[in-house]
């Protein structure tokens, strides 16, 4: 399968590379299948990219690099609708605000992205705690 | 907009599986409780819209020069101290 992005040019992937949001993301409800990419270029940096409309991508982060102690609160409802028996089976990806002065990029730790890689699910929390901002500055002046 | 007036203790179901019920009252702040099916989300409402709007930035920034603001963002943070790093996600569960 190929899609075509804006950046990253002709994208070619498989179908087990898709990861599934049954619930997609706030915001763009409709499209529901990812693919996550790691080109050199953009590195530490990922994206996820919609399959369904390519110009939906996000660029995501792990956000313990900014936030060490970043611990969000996983519950037994997220995990079931993960499908993983605990949350060390789930990577967990922050996205990020990209700006043109990377001084104002942010990223976003109220909403992480989860991931069961074995089960292909995905799925953005949406904490129900104040301790996260959505726009935690990346660099700390 | 249907509109109800609950006493503390009283409940509002909706549906056959979705029980409110007012918990607490303390002058403005009033604590509800919520009892719903695994596959019906409960966000706070503010927080809901905050998200949604941040998911929408990230996307529009990423319509944009990504590659220039990139590699900007990557040379302050490799000028920027090292304040320890730690693979392992510390997340408890509930």
């Amino acid at each position: 399968m190929e899609i075509q992005h804006r950046h990253l040019g002709g994208v070619t992937y498989s179908e087990d590379e898709v990861v599934t949001f049954p619930q997609g993301l706030l915001g763009f409800l409709r499209f529901k299948k990812y693919i996550f990419l790691q080109p050199s270029e953009y590195l530490p940096f990922r994206w996820m990219i919609s399959i369904e409309n390519p110009d939906v991508s996000f660029m995501l982060m792990n956000p313990l690099t900014c936030c060490t102690d970043y611990a969000p609160n996983i519950t037994r409802r997220d995990l079931n609708e993960l499908s993983a028996e605990n949350p060390q089976s789930l990577e967990m990806y922050s996205i990020v605000t990209m700006n043109l002065d990377p001084r104002l990029a942010t990223v976003n730790l109220s909403g992480p992205i989860l991931v069961n890689k074995a089960m292909k699910i995905g799925k953005q929390l949406v904490l129900l705690d104040d301790r996260y901002s959505t726009k935690h500055r990346i660099i700390q002046s | 907009m249907l509109v109800l007036t609950r006493r503390l203790g009283e409940t509002i179901v909706i549906g056959d599986d979705i029980v409110i019920k007012i918990v607490d009252i303390h002058g403005k702040q009033i604590r509800v409780g919520i009892e719903a099916p695994a596959e019906i989300s409960v966000y706070r409402g503010e927080i809901y819209e905050r998200i949604m709007l941040e998911n929408k930035a990230a996307v529009e920034a990423a319509l944009g020069d990504v590659k220039t603001m990139t590699d900007g963002l990557k040379e302050l943070m490799s000028s920027q101290p090292v304040v320890g790093h730690s693979d392992d996600t510390k997340s408890s569960v509930t």
